[in-house]
C-alpha cells in the first residue's frame, strides 16, 4: 500500500483482555490518526483510554494482551514489528505522555538525565548538546528556571511540573505522533493553555499528528480535530470535533456534555448519569449504556437495546454514532 | 434532574464477576514461569541438592568414614563410583555427607544476616539522621571492613570450633551489607508518595515498616542475600580449609579438598569432584538472586 | 433534547447562595512559610508568609498557578513537612506540639486526598488492604465490620467490589483517584483536604463525587480545603475561596464575592480565562503576557507586577499589604481601588 495515502495511525479492530477477566478491556476499537491531526479521546473513567494508547506503544502492563486487531503507524505493522524496531519506534516516531507523570518518572535520576536519555540515545547528541536542548524544551514546556530544574529530582517537582517535565520529555525525540494521556490535568488554565499552544506548533511545524486523551471537554474544544467517545471498551461516536461537541447524537455523549457543565439542581445536586458503568462490559448481549440510557425508554427501544447491540452507523459528514435511538430518528426523517 | 434511569436495575444484576481465586500451586507456578531463567534453573538446582543432603545418610552407598587402606586412591569402579580417598575411603559417599555442614551454617546465617540487617537498616533508614542511624551507620562501616575469616579465627580461638561459634562469627559481620543497601533503599522509598500516605491516615510506625517499606525493598533484598549464600559457602569451606571449621574424620567438602591436595596428579577426581560440588551449590543460589535481581530491576510487580 | 436551557457559564448566576454565618475557625494558619533547598545554592520559598482561617463546616477553595505552593499547604496541614516558619492550628491545637496517640487521633480527623493518587497508592497492596487497613490501625470496627464498610465506600464512589481484590495497576487513573477519595473519607475526618480530587475523572463521575462531598459537607459539617485548578469546581462547592500566586495568598474572599468582583489582576485574569461561552467549551484567549515567573526568583514588589496589565513603577518597587476590601474580602494589590469594580474580560490584557 502508498505510504503516502494512508493515514499515519491506522487502528483496526482492536481487542484487549486481561487473564481472568471475563470481558475483554477493549473490544473492536477502530481509529484513524492522519498527519498534523489532533484526535481526541474522550470517554467515561475506566473506559479503556489509558489502554488503548498503551496498545499502541505495545506497553500493556503485564499481563494484558493484545487478541486481535491490526495497528499500522506509517505503513508499518506495529505488533508484529520485532522489539528492536519497536524500541527505536518509541522513543523516536511515537512518544507518549504517561496519565501518571510522577510514578512515571524515575525517583532516582535528575530531570536533566531523564530528558537527556532519549536525546543521546537515539539521536547521538553529546552531552553539551543534549543538556542544551533538555533545556530549550523545559523552557518550551513554561518551566521557569530550567537550569535549576533541570537538577532537580522528580518528587521535588510540583505536580503540574511533572507533567510539563514528561510532555518535554515526550517531545524531545522530535516525534511523529504523539499520545498524550491527561496531559493538563495538574495544571491551571494559563498553563494549560501554553501546553496546548506547544502542541499546536509542533503540528504546524512538523505535521505532529496527536491523540489527545482527556476529560476537559473545553480542552477537546481548544484543540482537537476530531474526537472519539469511548464506552465500555467501545467507540460510541465519533466524529469532526465540531460537530460531536455541539451537536452530540448519542446519548452518553449528551449526558457527559450535560454533566460537564457543572450546573446544579434547585436541591444543589449536580447532574450525573445514574447507574454505574463498571459491568457495562460484561453485558453478553444489547447495547452496553442500556442499563443508564435514558433515550431508550424515550424512544420506546428499550427491549431493542437490550436484545441487540447497534452498530456504528455514519451521518453524511463522517459523523458516526452507535445508538438504535439516533438509527431509528434518522430512518423516521428519511 | 437526573436522567431518567429506567433499566438500571439490570446493569447492577448483570453477569457480577467474581474474581478466581488461585490456588497456592498455582500461584507458585505462575511465579515460577514469569521469572527469568537463571532463577527457575537455580531453583531446579538447588532443591535437588538440598533433597540429596538431607538423604544422604541413607543413600550413602558406604560408610564415610570407614576406611580401607588397601583399597587406598581407587579409580572410580561399580564399586565405588567416585573412586576412593588416600584414606580408602569411598568418595561418592563423603561427598554426599560432606555438603550437609558446609550448606547448612551457610543457609542460617544467611538467614540471620539478611532479617537483622533488614531490619536494622529499615529501621535507620526510617529515622534518618537520628541518633540510632548514626549509630549502626558507623557501626556498619566499622565491620564492613572487617574479613569475616578473622572474626571466625578470633572467636574459634576464644570458643573453640563448633556450629554455634561458626553461625556467631558470620553473623557478626554478615549483617552490614544487608543493613547498609536495606537503609539505602529505604531511603529512596520514604519520599514515595504511599508512605506519605500511611502517615496521613495515621498508620503505626511498625505498619509503615512491615507493610509497606519491607514488603517493597524484599526483592532487591533478597536478591542479595542469595549471592551472599554463595559466598558464605565458600567461607565456611576456607574455614574447614583452616581447621576452623568441620573437624576430621566428618566429611566436607572444603576438607576434602584440602585433604586431596597431595594426591591431586594421581587422581585429580579427589579434588574436582568436592570443588565442583562447591561451586554448583553457589552457583545454584547465584543464579537464583541473578533471576531474582533482573525481576527486580524491571520492577517485576505484584506477589501474585 | 433542550441542553441549551442547562447550558450556563462560570460566571453565570444559578448557584445557591454561600451560607453566610460566621463561624469558628477550625483550621488558622499563621505566617506560615516552607522553604526548599534546591542544591546548595537555590531555595525554593514554597509557601511564603500564608495566612488563613477555615471557620467550621466550611469549605475553602485553594487555586493558584501550577507550582505556586497549594500542595505544600497541603503537606504543612498534615504535617508531612515542618514549616520553615509559622504556625498551624487545628481545632485551637498548634499541630507541631501534638505527638502520640494525640498525633494518630489528629491524623484520623485530618485526611489528605493526594494529588497524584498513583504514587499514593501502596503498588504491592491490594486496594482493599490499602483502604481497610487505615481503620484497623484506628481500630475502627470488626474485621467484617471493616470491610463492610470499605465494600460500602466502593460502591459510594462509583467503584464496585470486585476492586476490593485489584491491585492499583489493576486499575485505571480515575479509578485510583476514586480508591484514594474513598479511602480518606473512610476515616470519617472532620476536616477534608482534597488536591485536584477530580481532575482524572469523566464529567458523570465528577459530578457525582462533588456530590458526595456536597452532601457531607451538609449532612455532617465537613469542613474542606478544596485544592483546583478548576473554577468551575471550586465555584460549586466552596464558601470561600483563596487565590494564592508563587507562595502568597493574593486574595480572599468569599466565593460570590470573589467571581463578581475579582479585584486582583490574578484573580481577574484567572476568572476571564475560564470563562467559558454558553456552549460551556470555549474559552476565551489567555491574556496574561510574559513568561511564568520562577518561584526561586520570586519579582521583587509585587509577585504579579511582571505579567501584570495594570502595573505602575510602584509595583516593581514595594510590596503591596493584604488589604481589606471589604468585611470579608482581601486583595494584596497596590491598585485594587482604581481598577473598575466589575467583572472586566480584558483584566490583565495590556
Ligand atoms: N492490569 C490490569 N488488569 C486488569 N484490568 C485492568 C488492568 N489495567 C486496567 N484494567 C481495567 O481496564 C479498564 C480500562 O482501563 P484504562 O486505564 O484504559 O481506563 P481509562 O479509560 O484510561 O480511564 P481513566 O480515565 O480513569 O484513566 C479499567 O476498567 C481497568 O479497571
Ligand atoms: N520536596 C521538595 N523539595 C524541593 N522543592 C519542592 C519540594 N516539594 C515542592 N517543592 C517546590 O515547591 C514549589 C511548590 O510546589 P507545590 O507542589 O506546592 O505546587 P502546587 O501549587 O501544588 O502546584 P501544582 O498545581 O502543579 O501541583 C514548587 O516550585 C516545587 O518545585
Ligand atoms: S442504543 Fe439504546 S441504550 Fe444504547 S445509547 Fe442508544 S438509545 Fe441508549
Ligand atoms: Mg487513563
Ligand atoms: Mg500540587
Amino acid at each position: 500500500m502508498n505510504k503516502r495515502d494512508e493515514p499515519l495511525l491506522v487502528i483496526e479492530d482492536l481487542k484487549v483482555a486481561f487473564p481472568g477477566q471475563s470481558a475483554p478491556v477493549i473490544d473492536g476499537l477502530s481509529l484513524t490518526l492522519d498527519r498534523g491531526e489532533v484526535l481526541a479521546l474522550v470517554g467515561e473513567s475506566g473506559s479503556g483510554k489509558s489502554m488503548t494508547a498503551l496498545s499502541l506503544m505495545r506497553l500493556l502492563p503485564s499481563g494484558g494482551a493484545i487478541t486481535g486487531g491490526r495497528i499500522r503507524f506509517d505503513g508499518e505493522d506495529v505488533l508484529s514489528l520485532p522489539d528492536r524496531q519497536m524500541n527505536r519506534l518509541r522513543g523516536g516516531r511515537m512518544a507518549m505522555l504517561f496519565q501518571q507523570p510522577q510514578a512515571m518518572l524515575d525517583p532516582t535520576s535528575r530531570v536533566s538525565a531523564q530528558i537527556a536519555e532519549p536525546l543521546r540515545l537515539h539521536r547521538g547528541l553529546g552531552r553539551r548538546a543534549a543538556m542544551g536542548r533538555v533545556l530549550d524544551l523545559l523552557r518550551d514546556v513554561g518551566i521557569p528556571d530550567p537550569a535549576v530544574r533541570a537538577r532537580c529530582f522528580s518528587h521535588e517537582l510540583s505536580g503540574g511540573m511533572a507533567q510539563r517535565v514528561m510532555m518535554a520529555a515526550a517531545l524531545s525525540g522530535d516525534p511523529d505522533m504523539l499520545i498524550a494521556d491527561e496531559p493538563t490535568t495538574a495544571l491551571d488554565v494559563t498553563v494549560q493553555a501554553q501546553i496546548l499552544r506547544l502542541i499546536d506548533e509542533e503540528r504546524r511545524k512538523r505535521n505532529l499528528a496527536t491523540l489527545l486523551i482527556t476529560h476537559d471537554l473545553a480542552v477537546v474544544a481548544a484543540l482537537a480535530d476530531r474526537v472519539a467517545v469511548m464506552y465500555a471498551g467501545r467507540i460510541v461516536e465519533e466524529g469532526p470535533a465540531k460537530a460531536v461537541l455541539e451537536s452530540p447524537q448519542h446519548p452518553y455523549t449528551q449526558a457527559l456534555m450535560r454533566c460537564s457543565l457543572l450546573v446544579p439542581d434547585p436541591h444543589g445536586q449536580l447532574l450525573s448519569i445514574p447507574g454505574s458503568g463498571t459491568h457495562a462490559r460484561e453485558l453478553t448481549c444489547g447495547c452496553r449504556f442500556h442499563p443508564r440510557c435514558s433515550a431508550a425508554s424515550q424512544h420506546g427501544l428499550v427491549s431493542r437495546c437490550m436484545r441487540s447491540e447497534p452498530a456504528l452507523k455514519p451521518d453524511a459528514d463522517g459523523h458516526v454514532t452507535r445508538c438504535w435511538a439516533v438509527e431509528t430518528e434518522k430512518e423516521t426523517a428519511a | 434532574m437526573r436522567i431518567d434511569n429506567a433499566s438500571q436495575a439490570a446493569a447492577a444484576g448483570s453477569l457480577l464477576h467474581v474474581p478466581p481465586r488461585r490456588t497456592a500451586a498455582r500461584r507458585l507456578w505462575r511465579f515460577l514461569r514469569g521469572r527469568h531463567w537463571t532463577f527457575r534453573t537455580g531453583i531446579v538446582i538447588l532443591v535437588a541438592l538440598v533433597v540429596t543432603l538431607i538423604l544422604a545418610p541413607w543413600i550413602v552407598p558406604h560408610d564415610p568414614a570407614v576406611q580401607n587402606l588397601i583399597a587406598r586412591l581407587s579409580p572410580p569402579s561399580a564399586e565405588h563410583w567416585l573412586g576412593t580417598d588416600h584414606l580408602g575411603r569411598d568418595l561418592l559417599s563423603r561427598l554426599l555427607v560432606g555438603g550437609r555442614f558446609t550448606v547448612t551454617i551457610a543457609m542460617i546465617t544467611v538467614i540471620l544476616s539478611f532479617a537483622i540487617g533488614t531490619l536494622i537498616g529499615v529501621v535507620a533508614g526510617r529515622v534518618v539522621g537520628g541518633l540510632f542511624d548514626e549509630i549502626t551507620m558507623r557501626v556498619v562501616d566499622v565491620l564492613i571492613s572487617i574479613p569475616d575469616v578473622v572474626v571466625a579465627i578470633f572467636l574459634v580461638a576464644i570458643f573453640g570450633p563448633g556450629y554455634l561459634t561458626l553461625i556467631a562469627s558470620l553473623t557478626v559481620i554478615g549483617w552490614t551489607p544487608f543493613a547498609r543497601l536495606a537503609r539505602g533503599l529505604t531511603l529512596a522509598i520514604n519520599s514515595q508518595g504511599y508512605i506519605q500516605a500511611a502517615e496521613v491516615l495515621g498508620c503505626s510506625r511498625s505498619f509503615i515498616v512491615l507493610r509497606h517499606v519491607i514488603p517493597n525493598i524484599i526483592r532487591p533484598i533478597a536478591a542479595v542475600s542469595f549471592l551472599r549464600f554463595g559466598h558464605k559457602l565458600i567461607t565456611v569451606g576456607a574455614l574447614s580449609f583452616l581447621g576452623l571449621g568441620v573437624q576430621p574424620p566428618a566429611a566436607d567438602w572444603a576438607l576434602m579438598l584440602a585433604d586431596a591436595q597431595p594426591y591431586v596428579e594421581r587422581l585429580p577426581i579427589l579434588m574436582i569432584a568436592p570443588g565442583l560440588a562447591i561451586f554448583v551449590a553457589a552457583l545454584s543460589v547465584t543464579w537464583i538472586g541473578h533471576g531474582l535481581e533482573i525481576e527486580s530491576r524491571d520492577g517485576g510487580s505484584g506477589d501474585e | 433534547m433542550n441542553s441549551h436551557t442547562l447550558l450556563r457559564t462560570v460566571t453565570g448566576d444559578t448557584q445557591p447562595p454561600a451560607s453566610q454565618a460566621v463561624r469558628p475557625p477550625l483550621v488558622e494558619i499563621e505566617h506560615l512559610a516552607k522553604h526548599y533547598h534546591l542544591g546548595l545554592s537555590f531555595s525554593v520559598k514554597s509557601v511564603d508568609g500564608v495566612s488563613f482561617t477555615i471557620g467550621q463546616g466550611e469549605v475553602l477553595g485553594l487555586v493558584g498557578e501550577s507550582g505556586c505552593g497549594k500542595s505544600t499547604i497541603a503537606r504543612l496541614l498534615t504535617r508531612q513537612t515542618s514549616p520553615t516558619s509559622g504556625q498551624v492550628k487545628i481545632a485551637g491545637q498548634e499541630i507541631a506540639d501534638v505527638s502520640g496517640e494525640e498525633l494518630k487521633r489528629l491524623r484520623r480527623t485530618v485526611q489528605l486526598v493526594f494529588q497524584d493518587p498513583f504514587g499514593a497508592l501502596d503498588p504491592r497492596m491490594r486496594i482493599g488492604t490499602s483502604m481497610e487497613a487505615p481503620l484497623a490501625q484506628h481500630r475502627i470496627g470488626t474485621r467484617e465490620e471493616r470491610r463492610e464498610k470499605v465494600m460500602r465506600m466502593l460502591t459510594e464512589v462509583g467503584l464496585d467490589e470486585s476492586f476490593y481484590e485489584r491491585y492499583p495497576r489493576q486499575c485505571s487513573g480515575g479509578q485510583l483517584q476514586r480508591v484514594v477519595i474513598g479511602r480518606a473519607l473512610l476515616l470519617e475526618p472532620s476536616f477534608l483536604i482534597c488536591d485536584e480530587p477530580t481532575s482524572a475523572l469523566d464529567a458523570s463521575m465528577r459530578t457525582q463525587i462533588l456530590n458526595l462531598l456536597t452532601d457531607l459537607k451538609r449532612r455532617h459539617g465537613l469542613t474542606m480545603l478544596m485544592i483546583s485548578h478548576d473554577l468551575r469546581v471550586v465555584r460549586h462547592i466552596c464558601d470561600r475561596i483563596a487565590v494564592m500566586y508563587l507562595g502568597r495568598i493574593v486574595e480572599v474572599a468569599d466565593r460570590d464575592a470573589l467571581f463578581k468582583t475579582p479585584r486582583h489582576p490574578y484573580t481577574r485574569a484567572l476568572i476571564a480565562a475560564s470563562m467559558l461561552d454558553r456552549t460551556g467549551l470555549y474559552a476565551p484567549e489567555i491574556q496574561l503576557r510574559g513568561d511564568l515567573p520562577s518561584p526561586l526568583n520570586p519579582p521583587l514588589g509585587c509577585r504579579f507586577h511582571t505579567r501584570c496589565a495594570h502595573a505602575q513603577a510602584k509595583c516593581s518597587q514595594a510590596e503591596p499589604e493584604f488589604e481589606a476590601a471589604s468585611e470579608s474580602h482581601q486583595v494584596r494589590c497596590h491598585f485594587w481601588r482604581e481598577l473598575q469594580p466589575d467583572r472586566s474580560a480584558e483584566a490583565g490584557s495590556p
